[in-house]
Order: C-alpha cells, then sequence, then structure tokens
C-alpha cells in the first residue's frame, strides 16, 4: 500500500482521500475515527488498513458526532488524532464543534470533510465551511492532490500550535481525483496518552473569555496564512483581471486561462487557507485589480469575505461572483464548477467570444456517444434484500387499504423513492429522520412505516424510536437489515461482528436494542416474499403503539461474494410474458436488472452476468417459469 | 383491469379468491384482496371475466351450466332436479362436521372412487392480523385436499371470507386434471365463470394449458345467506375465550357460539353488523349454479338440505348413497317452502340495495325481475 510506503521525496499516485490519509500518518497520528459516508469513506478506509501495521488505532464510529469526540478525547490526551466525515456529517457534530472550539484541544486534531457539490451521491450540497465561521476554527481547502496530503499534515501541526481543531474542507472531485503526490517523513514519534490538563466550557469558566481567546488564536492563524505556501499568485502581476478561488477551482481556472489564451492582464489568486482570510495577501491583489470572478465551490463564501475586504479598504472594483441576488452574479450559487462553468464564466462576465472553441465534430460526437450510453435508471442491485422488503411493503399497503405512509432514510433504501423502490417513500430527509417524522403523523389517524437501515439505525435512530415509544406513535418501524454500511462501500457497524481494523468486535444486536427500549420485535427473511407481506400486514393491523420489524437479509454484493451466484433461468414454454396473467412483472415492475425482456422472443431472459440467482423474481413468477439452481458457482 | 379496481375499492369485492393467483397484480390476505399495481395489460383480462362482480348474466350462466334459460320454476332456488334431506352414515363424520356431514361425505367419496383425484376446501387455521388471541380455527384458509383426512380437517362451516378459490387457481397451474370445488354462492359463481368465459382470455405461457371448463369435475355449493368481516373478532373476544371456541352456528333467529364445554348465544342483531357489505348485494342464497348445493336443515342439526341440479350432480349423490355413505330422505313441504321463501327475500333484498347503490353488475330476465320485485319486503 503506497500510502505506508516510507520512501520520502517518491512520487506515487494517490486518489485525493488516500493522500489526505497519508497526510495524517506522516503527522504521525495515532487516533482515526469516521462515520462512512460518499466521498469521505476511503480515508478511514486505507487509515484502518494501515493502523496495524503502522501501529495506530482507527475506528469506525456509530455516527460523525462520536467519532468527532472519540477523537477530540486521543487529542484532549495530547495524541494527534483525526475524524473524517462527509458534509451532512458536520452538521451533525455541530453540537460539539461549537463547544470543542471553546475547549481547545492539546494534541493536534485535524476534522476532514469532503463536501459534495452537485449532490451526486447526497441528499443536499451543503458547503460546510460556514461551519468554521461558526466555529472560529481555521480551515483549509485543497486544490490538488498533493496540497490534500500537504494541508492534512500541516493542519495537525498548526492545531497542535494554536490548541485549536483545524478543518480541512474536501469535495468530491479532490477526494475521488488522482494525482501524483511527493511523499513526505512518515512521523515516528510515538506518545503517550495523558490526560492532565482539563478540557471545559461554558459555565465553568467564562464562556465569553473563552471565545475571546478563540479569536486571539484566529488571528494568529491568520498572520501564519498570509505567507502560507497554500495561498499563491499565478499570471499576469498586474492584472486589472482577477480570479480569485480555492479548491477544485483552481486547476478548473487555471485551464480556462489556458484555453482561452488569457495572459497579459489577467491573474488568479488561488487561496487554500479561506478561513480565517489573509487579508494583507487579498488585499494586496484586489489593489492592481479592476474586475474580480469569484470561482469556488458551492456557496459564496470567500465572495462575500472579498466583498467586505473591498469595503473595508474603500476599493473601487466590480466582484462577481454567485450572491444570491446580486446584480454582479454571473450563476445562482448551486451545482457544480467545471471548466466549462469557468468559461461560461469569464465569457458572461468579460464578454468573450468563445467562437471555435467548442467545434460542431466535438458536439456531435459527444452526442453520438450519449446515444450509445444505455439508459439506465438508478435501481437497487441483482440481489438486493431492500426489493423484496420495499415490493412487499408495498403490497402490504395495498392489502391494509388505509394508504399508509412510508417514511424514508438514509441508505441504499433511499432509492425507496424512485421507481425501484415502488415509489413508495414519502419523506426522505437526513440519518435518523423516519423515525421522528413518523412519530408526529399522529394526526393522520393511521399508522405510519418508518424505515432505516442497520447502520443507520445505530447511527441516528435510537432516541427517535425512544420518543415514539415515550409518547405511543403508532408507528411500524421496518429496519432493512442486512448486515454492512453497504451504500458507502460494505464497512462493518456494530452489527456486524467486526471492527474497522477486521478484528473480531463484540455485536450489538438491532433487535435486543429494540426490546431494551420495549417495543415488540419481529423478524422476517424479506426473501420468504409471503412471509414478508404477511409480517407487515398484521403489525399494520395491530392496533396502535410502536412495533418493530427486522427484514434480515444480506446485502447481495455481499452474498455472492460469500457464496456465489445461482445459476437462474427462464423456462420459455411457462413464461406468460406480455399477456393477461402476467404482462412482463419481472422485468417491468419488479424491475430487478438481472431479469430483461426479450422483445423478440416475446419473453423474459435472465442476464446471467448480472442476476446473483437470489431467486425472488422465481417466487414472485406467477407462471414458474424462472428456475434457480441449487448449486451456486463463483465467478 | 380497470373494473377490478372498482369490485375492490367499491366493497363488492366477495373474497371468493377467483381472481387470486392468475396474475401477480392481485393479492389476497384474510377476507381482503388488492390491486397492488396496474397490470397494463390492454382491454379485460381473466380477473373482469372471473369475478362474480364484474357481471353476472343470470340466463346466460343457466345456458352454460345447464343448458337453455330459467323458467320461473328456477328462479327461487335455481335449475335444479330435487331437493331432499341427507346426512351422513358415519356418526362420526357427523360429529366433526357442520350439520350432517353431507359435503365432506359425497367429496371424500368422490375423492377415493377416483371421481377427482384432488379437491379445493376450505380449512380452519387461518390468522387475524389485528390481534393474536387465537380462533385461527375459525378463519378460513385455501386448502388442495388429496385425502379423506384433509377433507376431515376441512369440515365445519368457517363463516368468514377467505379467497379459497386461490386454491383451485394453484391447483389448476400445478396440473390437476379432476377437481371437485367446495364454495359458497359467489364462489361457485366465480368458478362458473373461470369455466364459461375461460377462453375469452388469450393467454401464452402456462395458461394454454389451463381450463377449468374440462379439469372441474364436482362443484358442491354451500347455502349461504351472509359471511362476516374479521372485525367480528374483536366483538366475539369480549364474550368468549377465542381459543376455546369450536364451532360457530346460525340457527333460526340466532347465533351460536360452541367450545369443547359451553355453548353460548349471541343476540343475533349485534352480530349482523359485522356483515361483510360485498354480501347485502348477494343474489343467491342455495349456489344456483353448483351440481348439488347443500344447506341447513333448520332445527336438525345433524342433517343437511340438498339440492340436486345437475345429472352429474345427481348420479355422484346417488351413487354415495348407494355405496352407503349417505342417508336420504324426503323433505317435507313446508321446509321447500320456507326454503323458496328465504331464497327469494334474500333475492329481493339483494336487487333492492343494488338499485340503492347503483351497482349494476348483475343481469336477469324480465320474468325474473318480475318474480323478485314481486316480493313483498318489510321496512
Ligand atoms: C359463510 C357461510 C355461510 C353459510 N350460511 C348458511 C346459511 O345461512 N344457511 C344454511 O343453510 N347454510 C349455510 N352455510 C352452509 C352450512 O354452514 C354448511 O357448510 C353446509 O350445510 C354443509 O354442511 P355439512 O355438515 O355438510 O358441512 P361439512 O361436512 O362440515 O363441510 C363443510 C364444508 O364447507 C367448506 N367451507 C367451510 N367454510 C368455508 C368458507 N368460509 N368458504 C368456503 N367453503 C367453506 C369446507 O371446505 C367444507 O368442505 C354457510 C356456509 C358458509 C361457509
Ligand atoms: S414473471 Fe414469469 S411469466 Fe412473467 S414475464 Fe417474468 S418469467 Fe415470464
Ligand atoms: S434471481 Fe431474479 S431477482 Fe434475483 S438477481 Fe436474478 S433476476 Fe434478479
Ligand atoms: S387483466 Fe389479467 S394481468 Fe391484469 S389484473 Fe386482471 S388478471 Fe391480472
Ligand atoms: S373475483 Fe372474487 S376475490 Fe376477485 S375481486 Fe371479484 S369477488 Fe373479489
Amino acid at each position: 500500500m503506497s500510502i505506508t510506503l516510507d520512501a520520502p521525496g517518491r512520487e506515487v499516485l494517490l486518489m485525493g482521500n488516500e493522500a489526505i490519509a497519508r497526510g495524517a500518518i506522516e503527522a504521525g497520528v495515532a487516533f482515526c475515527s469516521a462515520y462512512p459516508g460518499t466521498p469521505s469513506s476511503e480515508i478511514l478506509g486505507v487509515l484502518a488498513e494501515a493502523a496495524p501495521k503502522l501501529g495506530f488505532y482507527a475506528e469506525w464510529s456509530t455516527n460523525e458526532i462520536v467519532a468527532m469526540e472519540a477523537a477530540a478525547a486521543a487529542a484532549f490526551s495530547g495524541l494527534r488524532a483525526m475524524c473524517s466525515m462527509k458534509s451532512q456529517g458536520l452538521s451533525v457534530c455541530a453540537d460539539f464543534l461549537t463547544t470543542l472550539n471553546l475547549s481547545g484541544t492539546k494534541g493536534g486534531l485535524v476534522i476532514v470533510v469532503c463536501d459534495d457539490p452537485a449532490a451526486l451521491s447526497s441528499v443536499n450540497e451543503i458547503d460546510t465551511r460556514s461551519y468554521a465561521e461558526i466555529a472560529d476554527l481555521p480551515l483549509f481547502e485543497p486544490a490538488t492532490v498533493q496540497e490534500a496530503k500537504d494541508m492534512t499534515k500541516f493542519a495537525f501541526e498548526l492545531s497542535e500550535e494554536l490548541c485549536e481543531p483545524c478543518i480541512v474542507r474536501s469535495v468530491t472531485r479532490i477526494s475521488h481525483g488522482r494525482g501524483n503526490v511527493r511523499l513526505g517523513e512518515i512521523s515516528k514519534e510515538r506518545r503517550a496518552a495523558e490526560l492532565s490538563e482539563r478540557f471545559i466550557t461554558g459555565l465553568a469558566t467564562s464562556a465569553v473569555e473563552r471565545h475571546a481567546g478563540l479569536h486571539a488564536k484566529l488571528r494568529a492563524a491568520a498572520e501564519k496564512f498570509e505567507s502560507s505556501p497554500f495561498n499563491f499568485y499565478y499570471g499576469d502581476p498586474n492584472a486589472a483581471f482577477l480570479i480569485i478561488t480555492s479548491g477544485a477551482g483552481w486547476l478548473y481556472s487555471k485551464e480556462a486561462f489556458q484555453i482561452l489564451g488569457l495572459d497579459e492582464g489577467f491573474g488568479i489568486l488561488k487561496l487554500g487557507t479561506t478561513h480565517p482570510l489573509p487579508r494583507r495577501l487579498v488585499a494586496s491583489h484586489l489593489k492592481h485589480a479592476v474586475e474580480i470572478l469569484v470561482i469556488e465551490e458551492t456557496d459564496p463564501f470567500i465572495e462575500r469575505k472579498v466583498k467586505a475586504l473591498a469595503v473595508d479598504l474603500r476599493l473601487d472594483i466590480c466582484v462577481y461572483g454567485r450572491e444570491l441576488g446580486s446584480e454582479r452574479a454571473f450563476a445562482d450559487a448551486v451545482g457544480e464548477m467545471s471548466v466549462d462553468a469557468v468559461i461560461e464564466a469569464l465569457q458572461q462576465v468579460k464578454k468573450l467570444s468563445v467562437a471555435g472553441l467548442r467545434n460542431a465534430e466535438y458536439e456531435k460526437e459527444a452526442e453520438e456517444a450519449l446515444k450509445i450510453l444505455p439508459k439506465r435508471e438508478i435501481a437497487f442491485c441483482p440481489g438486493c434484500p431492500h426489493r423484496a422488503s420495499l415490493f412487499a411493503i408495498k403490497t402490504a399497503i395495498k392489502l391494509d387499504g388505509r394508504d399508509v405512509p412510508v417514511c424514508g432514510d438514509i441508505g441504499c433504501y433511499t432509492l425507496g423513492m424512485f421507481r425501484t423502490g415502488f415509489y413508495l417513500s414519502k419523506t426522505s430527509h437526513c440519518m435518523g429522520a423516519a423515525i421522528g417524522l413518523s412519530s408526529g403523523f399522529r394526526s393522520l389517524k393511521k399508522p405510519v412505516i418508518a424505515l432505516a437501515g442497520d447502520s443507520t439505525f445505530f447511527h441516528a435512530c435510537v432516541p427517535g424510536l425512544i420518543n415514539a415509544k415515550y409518547n405511543n406513535a403508532n408507528v411500524l418501524y421496518i429496519l432493512l437489515d442486512n448486515g454492512a454500511t453497504a451504500m458507502t462501500g460494505f464497512q462493518p457497524h456494530p452489527g456486524v461482528g467486526t471492527n474497522a481494523m477486521g478484528e473480531p468486535a463484540p455485536t450489538v444486536r438491532l433487535e435486543e436494542v429494540c426490546k431494551g427500549i420495549g417495543v415488540p420485535v419481529r423478524i422476517c427473511d424479506p426473501f420468504d416474499v409471503d412471509d414478508a407481506v404477511r409480517a407487515v400486514y398484521e403489525l399494520l393491523q395491530q392496533q396502535g403503539g410502536t412495533r418493530v420489524l427486522i427484514f434480515r437479509h444480506t446485502c447481495g454484493i455481499i452474498e455472492t461474494k460469500q457464496r456465489g451466484k445461482r445459476k437462474a433461468y427462464v423456462v420459455e414454454e411457462k413464461c406468460i410474458g406480455e399477456d393477461c396473467g402476467c404482462n412482463r412483472f419481472c422485468s417491468r415492475v419488479f424491475n430487478c436488472p438481472g431479469i430483461v425482456w426479450d422483445k423478440e422472443k416475446g419473453k423474459a431472459r435472465i442476464d446471467e452476468v448480472v442476476c446473483t440467482g437470489c431467486g425472488v423474481c422465481a417466487k414472485l413468477c406467477p407462471a414458474g417459469a424462472i428456475i434457480v439452481e441449487e448449486e451456486s458457482y463463483t465467478g | 383491469m380497470s373494473k377490478i379496481v372498482e369490485v375492490v375499492s367499491g366493497g363488492l369485492c366477495t373474497a371468493c379468491g377467483g381472481c387470486v393467483g392468475v396474475c401477480p397484480y392481485i393479492k389476497s390476505i384474510e377476507d381482503r384482496v388488492a390491486v397492488i399495481e396496474d397490470c397494463g395489460v390492454e382491454g379485460e383480462g381473466r380477473c373482469y371475466y372471473f369475478c362474480p362482480r364484474t357481471f353476472f348474466d343470470v340466463d346466460e350462466m343457466n345456458g352454460f351450466v345447464f343448458g337453455g334459460r330459467r323458467s320461473e320454476e328456477d328462479v327461487v332456488l335455481g335449475r335444479h332436479i330435487s331437493v331432499l334431506a341427507a346426512r351422513a352414515k358415519s356418526v362420526a363424520m357427523r360429529k366433526n362436521a357442520q350439520y350432517g356431514g353431507v359435503v365432506s361425505t359425497i367429496i371424500s367419496h368422490a375423492l377415493e372412487t377416483g371421481e377427482i383425484e384432488a379437491a379445493v376446501l376450505t380449512s380452519g387455521g387461518g390468522s387475524c392480523g389485528s390481534y393474536d388471541g387465537g380462533g385461527g380455527e375459525l378463519l378460513p384458509t385455501p386448502v388442495i385436499a388429496r385425502s379423506k383426512g384433509d377433507v376431515l380437517s376441512c369440515a365445519k362451516t368457517k363463516y368468514f371470507m377467505g379467497a379459497s378459490l386461490s386454491a383451485l387457481n394453484k391447483a389448476l397451474k400445478e396440473g390437476f386434471e379432476s377437481v371437485g370445488v367446495v364454495g359458497t354462492p359467489c364462489q361457485i359463481q366465480a368458478l362458473r365463470k373461470m369455466q364459461a368465459y375461460g377462453d375469452a382470455v388469450q393467454s401464452g405461457g402456462i395458461y394454454e394449458k389451463i381450463d377449468a371448463s374440462k379439469s372441474v369435475k364436482l362443484v358442491v355449493g354451500l347455502f349461504c345467506m351472509w359471511a362476516l368481516s374479521y372485525d367480528f373478532l374483536w366483538y366475539l373476544r369480549k364474550h368468549v375465550e377465542l381459543s376455546a371456541v369450536r364451532k360457530l352456528d346460525i340457527p333460526v333467529g340466532g347465533f351460536l357460539v360452541f367450545g369443547e364445554d359451553f355453548r353460548k348465544e349471541l343476540p343475533l342483531e349485534e352480530v349482523r353488523r359485522y356483515v361483510r357489505h360485498a354480501c347485502d348485494v348477494c343474489y343467491d342464497m342455495t349456489s344456483e349454479f353448483a351440481d348439488i348445493s347443500v344447506g341447513a336443515l333448520e332445527g336438525v342439526p345433524d342433517w343437511n338440505t340438498v339440492i340436486l341440479r345437475t345429472k352429474l350432480g345427481e348420479r355422484i349423490f346417488r351413487e354415495a348413497e348407494k355405496a352407503g355413505v349417505l342417508e336420504v330422505k324426503e323433505l317435507e313441504v313446508e321446509r321447500l317452502e320456507h326454503l323458496r321463501w328465504a331464497s327469494l327475500r334474500k333475492k329481493a333484498k339483494a336487487w333492492r340495495r343494488m338499485h340503492e347503490f347503483k351497482v349494476e353488475f348483475l343481469k336477469i330476465s324480465e320474468l325474473e325481475r318480475g318474480i323478485v320485485e314481486g316480493f313483498p319486503l318489510e321496512e
């Protein structure tokens, strides 16, 4: 594994998240924690792999705030610690974060947050940089994979110097991008943990005083940032037109300049430390610029600071950005940045002609290429237990007849809101929202179904379930237990019996937690479709109260890895096809990608490459036309 | 497709089970039938043709089962050869049965003589989702019976509906070629529609080989006034321990609950509140399109009233009598008159309700309509 390579000066190809992990290793991290979430999961994934070899500790925590608290504890005892998470995770941590800043830390503590502009695999595209402002903490924004490593390492040093946590904000394109990274030395320092100071806030000491102290530290950070190598200038030193950018925007801007051939009169100020702003550095460039274009991911974070600075300096300059309602906004502050977006912005504000940039041939080729791509709806995997579970839930709701609403949650089964999930979910918000929402729907005067995955349950659902029980909410809570944090890459969780480092770990059983709370629990395999329908139906019919149904079946991908595939095929003579009695139920409605419609023959056909042989479609086929062989094979 | 959704959502579904198991879109639990998803089939499919509540043309069905239109004489009890009283010879059989055990005797005899290889029956052992307090024996479960033992375990009346005909759809798919069916009047109507209109629906795959008109060899209909909804169990459990109940009965003017060692009477007016709404518009009390219809003999708990309708039904009944498993006697004239009165009264009530609710699935002749509308219904 190249992230553990002890070869200073060597260049290796790393993924952004690996580079962050490497930065932590070089800094001598002793404690790492995280809750998985795209695009951040690989950070702890690779750290956990490296941990036993390099002798540090890594854990998957049950949620982000717990991860942050655990890492903070390690840092309180003088160790270097890091916690990583996706964007929404930082919101989960907000309460701790805004007191952690007041208590400060002893060992270096780095919080890595991977934002997901354009919400490629998230429910929103929140820009977490504002938390750095809210919590008065230094913030780094790597612009390259190399910087991802270097900034992480430096963040530890700064954190330790200031005795405050530092935040590294990555975005999908950095975290999942790849680039050459020149390795540094791996710290060999081994500290002994020791808790001698008190890390307290609020009532015990004066929060106001601590707040003032925090500001002093921020000032010190700003001073350092004035000369930080993470901030630099590119282009005409006296440019009248300036792009100020951070993160992934740096490479987009540079490429746009190159494509458009912009040199004389144009410059780019690339910022790596965006909070606190190195005001003198920025001011020195504002002075030669007449027009400024701010390129950053999602919110007008730098833009506002630059505008405020310009006002302080009484400069008469023109700042183009994406501030809502601004006359000078070149676009709305949504979605992802790209080279194209930068070119478009330049074209708009500078009235540059981009004619000839994109030739007709290129456009045509792109269009053709799009046509060849098969149309793929977002769907559950073949053999996925959620498809069976949601079909059973849908059937039971129809049989119940009260149009019982379903509240969705975060996990693969978030797809419950799409066709692959039979459009079941009526709500979908954050981790654990389903159980909370469902107990508030009491005025509907009918039961409500709430969903949660196993990992999600441990993450954020226990207080919601206790609330439902305590306030006697008429809720059927269905836990879709597939034995993994599947959506983010099968990380273990408290229910599976191993920890992040692959060691055996005590198991926390869903049913025991529920029983402990005092709610009745029923367990059922969703692949036994009839039983599953009956279970949901019967539990819906019960007279009120909170009850739990655990649909337990291992994630299709893990199951196929463990026991191989089974061969399935369609007996054509039996298949009813499009006629009354079926009308392509398997491919049209149940819609597993493993079974396709052979238009020419007018029969269903199993796509052997895709099908796992889970056998659910065979149970639902009205003609018994799908046969699944007993024996499994690998391949 | 559209029509069956109307039947189900309009509360007309009898839960006969005719449409359950013919496609993946229609599912049932207890006495509920639901259309899970639009099947997208163009035009009308099997569900429409099989369901007794989409359309039912009495004269057309008369022609299909017996040949010809209904005469004035047939209107009240349906076409029949004779009406008599009968019971099982075997005391054990009668003890195990609802009344005289005629149904169980005929079916197990037909199985033993090879007349049929399987029978679609309704056993107990159902369950009810809204509570877990026993009483499963009272609740119906569709069954494919192969032996006398199976038949005995299905004896006694379950006064609830439970999609019994889904077992017929299952049996036909499994390839059974001579099947007997026991059912309530609505179930017999559905079954006959399956036979009469089965080939109206084009279909490939396994359905090419399925033909109820050939495979169903014996149709035994039950008398039926109405069936109860599952909510009744909530009422019943207030009065008795459900798991101790062995049998329910509705003699004239009462409602009886039997346990191993108790007998309790409940007021009929209260029980009536739990009658399934779909039964309100049921026009058939005596399973008018069966080969043989069997009901109670009022006031004589271990005898049955029997109506022999088709030649096939008569032959099978007489053979059982000859084989010494049935005991037969004539039915007194007053009893016959009472039966006719009760049957016509049910028709008149249902007909009136159909008009009140603007429900128009039933087609009857002018002649029949005159007779039914002429019945003096008290308010
Ligand atoms: C819902 C219902 C209401 C009835 N109402 C009346 C009535 O008002 N007046 C009257 O004279 N008779 C009525 N009967 C018929 C009567 O209860 C007896 O079933 C009939 O007389 C046969 O008696 P037996 O002793 O031969 O039955 P058994 O030999 O005990 O056999 C009973 C047969 O009925 C079938 N069966 C039981 N429950 C159901 C069900 N829910 N659906 C379909 N099949 C079932 C079983 O498969 C079994 O084969 C009703 C039956 C039912 C199911
Ligand atoms: S569900 Fe069965 S019968 Fe229907 S198309 Fe698929 S394989 Fe054919
Ligand atoms: S057996 Fe059927 S449901 Fe399972 S993976 Fe294959 S096609 Fe999909
Ligand atoms: S038309 Fe055919 S496929 Fe559609 S619901 Fe009716 S029986 Fe099923
Ligand atoms: S066929 Fe029977 S079960 Fe189906 S909708 Fe009609 S009455 Fe109901």
